[in-house]
Order: C-alpha cells, then sequence, then structure tokens
C-alpha cells in the first residue's frame, strides 16, 4: 500500500463505478430488504423475509447448479487455451497475427448471435445431430441440458483465457523450458513442472473472467439449457418480469454478487500469497 | 579411448546464406574444450546442436560413441549452463537442483544427500531455501551449475557462463570453473567470445570464425603458433606486418621480407600461405630494444610515438620507417624506467615470428 502511486490517478475510474455500480447495487441492496408490494415495484416496509425465501432448497440447488456450471465451463475453457495461448506466446510474425485474430473474432460477435448459432448446430436435424445419428444415436436431442449449456459458456469464455494466458506465457523466457529439457523433462513435464507454474497469474486472472462471465451468463443457459436445471440469472430475470417480484429478484442479485465478490477476493489473496512466496 | 564428444562436418544450416559449419572435431573424456570465436561464428549454434535445441542439418554428432541424430533433447543426458542460468524462478535453490533427480526417480533419501553433495560442491549449502531472485549473479551461476552436476553428466556444456559477472567475480568463477572441472573428471565444452578465458581454463581450444574451424590446438599452440591471420589477430595482441616477399626455409621456416624492406625469419604455422594474403605476426611480448650494433635480420627501426602507462610496464607504439603505407606500427612493452631515443630499434625473439595467411 506505501507504494501506491498517487491516488488521484484512479479519480476518474472510480467516480464512473462509483455512479453507475455502487450506486445502483446499493438501491439494489435497498430493495432487496423490502416486502413485496402490489402497490409499488420497488417493494413496502423492512423484511428479511426476501432472503428467508433463498434458504429453500430450490434457490440453494439453483445457486449450486450455477456454481458448478461455471466452474466446469472455466475448466473446459482452461484446457482449450493452454494450447493456443502457448502458440500465441511462443510464435511471432504473420502466424502469431493470424491466431490471435481467430482468437479475437468470436468477440466481434453478439453473444446472442452466437447462441443461437450454436442453437442451430445442436438442434434437431441441425449438423451435430446429423453427425449425432451417423455415430448411432438418432433423433437425439443436443439442446436443452447441462451439455449444451457447457459448450455454449466455455466458448464464450474461451478468449478471455487464451489471452489472459498467452500474456503470461510470453513473460516465462524460452531458455527456461530449455533448461527443463535439458535436465529430462518431455514437452507435457515442461508444460507440468514450469509452464503452469510460471504462467498462475494468468491463470488466476484468466479463472476470475471466465467464472465471472459463465456464472452471471443468461442468454446462453435460456437459449441451449433445460427448462428445469436453471442458472441465477435466469431466474432474477423471471422474478422481475413475470412473478414482478423485485425485491426477491434483488436478493437473489445479492446473494450473487456477494458469492462472485468472495471468490475474487479469495483469488486474488490466493495470488498475492503466491507472489509473496 | 572413444572421445566424449565428437562432430563430424556438422551443418546447422538456417537458409538464406546464415550457414554454421562443416565443423570437426573431437573432445577427449576429462577435458576443458573451449569453442573461442567471436560473436556471430556459430559458437552458441553448435552448443545449442549438441544439446539438441537445434536440428544438425547434415554431418554426424557423436556422444559416446553413439550417434544423437534421433534423440531429443531431454534424453541426452547432458548437462548445459545457460548464459543467463535459466533458473526455475517458481522453485528453490534446492528444488531448482532436485528438478533433474525427481525426473530420474531418485528415491527422496539419496536425493536429498545429491542436492546437498552438488550445493557443497559450489559452496550453496547455506542458501538451499532462498529462491533465485534473492540471489546475486554469481550465486544464480552456481546453482545452474549445480542443478547440471547433480545428475553427473558425462560432459557439461556452458555458454558464456562467466559474461554476466562482473570483473572479480568473473576472474574468481574462472578459477572456481577449472578446479571443479578438474575435481570432477567431466568432459567441460566451454563457449566463449574472451580470448582470456579460454587460454586461462582450456585443454583445447577451438577457434571459430563465420561458421568454420579456424585452428584446433592447445592455449600454446594457438597462441605461439597461429595458422591464420584471423587467430593471430584474434587471440591476445599482435602487431600483423604485410609481407612482400617470402622465401621458403627448410620444411616450415620462411625467410618473409616486408614492405618496409626488413627480413624475417619465421616459422609458416599452415602450409600453402598465399604471398598477397600474407602476414607477419609479432607478439608484443616476443619484440625488445635493441642497439643498432644488431642491426640485419628480424629487426625493425622506428620512431616511438604513443606511451601508455599501465603500472608494471609501459606500451610503446612505434611507426615504422620506410612504411610503405606510412601507416604501419608495432607495439612492444617496455619497462616504466625505459628511456626511448627518437629513433628506436626492436628485435623479435628467435623463432616468434610466424607467418601467417588468410590476411586482407
Amino acid at each position: 500500500m506505501l507504494r501506491a502511486k498517487p491516488a488521484w490517478l484512479c479519480l476518474p475510474y472510480c467516480g464512473v463505478i462509483a455512479i453507475f455500480l455502487f450506486a445502483p447495487a446499493l438501491s439494489l441492496v435497498q430493495v432487496s430488504f423490502r416486502e413485496v408490494s402490489p402497490t409499488s415495484m420497488t417493494g413496502g416496509v423492512f423484511t428479511t423475509a426476501n432472503y428467508a425465501r433463498l434458504i429453500d432448497g430450490y434457490y440453494v440447488q439453483i445457486l449450486w447448479h450455477t456454481i458448478t456450471l461455471s466452474l466446469l465451463s472455466t475448466a473446459i475453457a482452461t484446457v482449450l487455451a493452454y494450447p493456443v495461448a502457448y502458440v500465441i506466446a511462443r510464435s511471432s510474425g504473420f502466424a502469431r497475427t493470424l491466431v490471435a485474430f481467430l482468437v479475437t473474432v468470436p468477440l466481434m460477435t453478439s453473444v446472442v448471435v452466437k447462441t443461437f448459432g450454436w442453437y442451430i448446430i445442436l438442434s434437431r436435424g441441425g449438423p451435430a445431430s446429423a453427425v449425432a445419428s451417423w455415430l448411432g444415436w438418432p433423433g437425439a436431442s443436443l439442446l436443452g441440458n447441462d451439455a449444451a449449456v457447457l459448450v455454449g459458456l466455455a466458448e464464450f469464455a474461451l478468449p478471455f483465457m487464451v489471452f489472459s494466458l498467452s500474456a503470461a506465457i510470453e513473460r516465462i523466457p524460452p531458455n527456461v523450458e530449455e533448461a527443463a529439457a535439458n535436465l529430462g523433462a518431455g514437452r507435457l513435464t515442461t508444460f507440468l513442472r514450469v509452464i503452469v507454474p510460471l504462467s498462475r497469474a494468468g491463470l488466476l486472472s484468466g479463472f476470475l473472467l471466465c467464472f465471472g462471465i459463465s456464472s452471471s451468463a443468461y442468454v446462453v443457459p435460456a437459449v441451449m439449457g433445460s427448462t428445469s436445471a436453471r442458472m441465477v440469472a435466469q431466474q432474477i430475470y423471471d422474478d422481475v418480469l413475470v412473478a414482478f417480484n423485485w425485491p426477491g429478484a434483488a436478493a437473489l442479485s445479492v446473494v450473487l454478487l456477494v458469492l462472485l465478490g468472495a471468490v475474487l477476493f479469495t483469488a486474488l489473496s490466493i495470488g498475492r500469497r503466491q507472489v509473496a512466496r | 579411448m572413444t572421445p566424449s564428444l565428437e562432430l563430424r562436418d556438422v551443418v546447422r544450416d538456417y537458409g538464406k546464406g546464415a550457414r554454421v559449419g562443416p565443423v570437426s572435431f573431437t573432445a577427449d573424456p576429462g577435458l576443458f574444450v573451449s569453442l573461442l570465436g567471436p560473436s556471430g561464428c556459430g559458437k552458441t549454434t553448435l552448443l545449442r546442436c549438441i544439446a539438441g535445441f537445434e536440428p544438425v542439418d547434415d554431418g554426424t554428432l557423436i556422444i559416446d560413441g553413439h550417434s544423437v541424430a534421433d534423440i531429443p533433447a531431454h534424453r541426452r543426458g547432458i548437462g548445459l549452463v545457460f548464459q543467463s542460468y535459466a533458473l526455475f524462478p517458481h522453485l528453490t535453490v534446492a528444488e531448482n537442483v532436485a528438478f533433474g533427480l525427481r525426473l530420474r526417480r531418485v528415491p527422496r533419501a539419496e536425493r536429498g544427500k545429491r542436492i546437498e553433495a552438488a550445493l557443497q560442491t559450489v559452496g550453496l549449502a547455506h542458501l538451499a531455501d532462498r529462491l533465485p531472485s534473492q540471489l546475486s549473479g554469481g550465486q544464480q551461476q552456481r546453482v545452474a551449475i549445480a542443478r547440471s552436476i547433480v545428475l553427473e553428466p558425462s560432459i557439461m556444456l556452458l555458454d558464456e557462463p562467466l559474461s554476466n559477472l562482473d570483473y572479480k567475480l568473473r576472474l574468481q568463477m574462472r578459477k572456481e570453473l577449472h578446479s571443479l572441472q578438474r575435481r570432477l573428471g567431466m568432459t567441460f565444452v566451454f563457449v566463449t567470445h574472451d580470448q582470456s578465458e579460454a587460454l586461462a581454463l582450456s585443454d583445447r581450444i577451438i577457434v571459430l570464425s563465420a561458421g568454420k574451424v579456424e585452428q584446433i590446438g592447445t592455449p600454446a599452440e594457438v597462441y605461439r603458433k597461429p595458422r591464420s591471420y584471423f587467430v593471430a589477430d584474434f587471440i591476445g595482441g599482435s602487431n600483423l606486418l604485410k609481407a612482400a616477399a617470402i622465401e621458403s626455409k627448410g620444411a616450415d621456416g620462411a625467410l618473409v621480407t616486408l614492405t618496409t624492406g626488413d627480413r624475417f625469419h619465421a616459422v609458416a604455422a599452415a602450409p600453402g600461405i598465399e604471398l598477397d594474403r600474407a602476414w607477419l605476426s609479432l607478439r608484443p611480448e616476443d619484440l625488445k630494444l635493441a642497439d643498432d650494433a644488431q642491426s640485419g635480420a628480424d629487426t625493425l627501426v622506428g620512431k616511438p610515438i604513443a606511451r601508455i602507462f599501465s603500472g608494471d610496464r609501459v606500451e610503446v607504439t612505434i611507426a615504422l620507417e620506410n612504411a610503405s603505407s606510412g601507416a604501419e606500427t608495432v607495439t612492444l612493452y617496455v619497462s616504466p624506467d625505459q628511456p626511448l631515443a627518437e629513433t628506436v630499434r626492436v628485435r623479435a625473439a628467435p623463432g616468434s615470428a610466424v607467418l601467417v595467411g588468410g590476411g586482407p
């Protein structure tokens, strides 16, 4: 903290965040403690009933489902991202630009468009279901399940993981890898013992980005997921627009925010301990 | 005796005319061999070929009697110390040294003993739990050496290991490397651009220039009997004077006439020297002041034009009389209290002048 640079450099950013994130979030917290009222969207008198409601198995299950899907999609994105990130970090010139471009392209498309793209690919009669029936599962529905949601979430999160990791791998001197090889480490061992531990800062930031993106996802689970196993954002949407239960939705949002905050804080403090080591 | 290392016409071709080789040499077990040359001469490329980080495009690379063409870097079992040390920054000193032992599944108890012994050898046992970032350059250097020698390779490759150290530390590490190599009995292949390092440490020096071997020999041979203009010029300070005429004398002797008209008895270390690229090499320490009574062969006459004091001696530069280009000079060392006349005569010690070819 003592080594912090002039704090006023943070002012413009903090101002924007304070006005457009913290102020609405505070009002969200305020609404979450109001009784549901038929006459006012923002609720009536003070109550904790909106939180008590969440202890119900239904909401716990939704939160749990959201966390597991987010962790799984982050894990899938990590496995897919490492090799690409390595190629980007260790190549140069046109090859590097090309691969980095290919990774960036999906970011230029809206998540809605991409999700419907997946919808077409996975729906009955689409290319993926044609392959499935050729493999012996005729008429298999590839939509409306957790696997489809994972595919969509992982694909959306992938570029963020790739760039977090490639930035970290780039900072590892290539001759450290050669030293590992010289001491007898094959490619895989070098990757596990040298590349992964030395790129953990990128792994951490990639994890935070991917987990944050996945756990707050709405469009992907809404379009590709099942109607029974839902994610938190879908429930919040329904509470707001179908049940008109704003205080309930607010309480659920606050829980999601606290959860994400806790994950962020834990991950960052682990990261700091690692760096201090 | 099977050499530890043998290169037979090894070529590394980068394309577009960038090419190292063909290079051939052998390194016998237990010898300290230096690859010496200016930057860009291909010495590091050859080292990387031996370690397996660069492919060999032509020729044969033989380690302990076996061609290693199909053996990847991680199975060659050669030690390598990088110029930048390349320690694992996330591992402690002891863990760095343990890295190769773990991969070889050395049992825990034995591993501990070997790590301890290796760190003791380089004098770092007390820093086993430090991270590389907490060590000085010289200490990191030692960790890099310990990390390799703990695996007891038959060959150690060292890529300019001393060049990142300050002057005093470099001299100290030079001595330590020398005694370490003698104690361990490993074959050391040492890459350097520093001729004094190579002369001080090596049993055998391989002088490289522009991707080719210029000369292979003991430090004394390379210094006393340079086979080419490049070697005479690159190793040690040398006075190089253009030859105007050569008259053969015996097997490897020659009577050389310089452009100044002075005549020298010289040794030709290499056969087939062409006159228009022939030069006479005279080491400064072989030149002594002489009086005019000693005129005749093996002497030069000129005016002292510069004196550089360096404590125990003075380096004097003499502009030669009768020099055709008017710019030919020689340097020699005299004692600090030596008075110099306006015109002086210098004499070369018998047998010290060497005729070299391949000059400009």
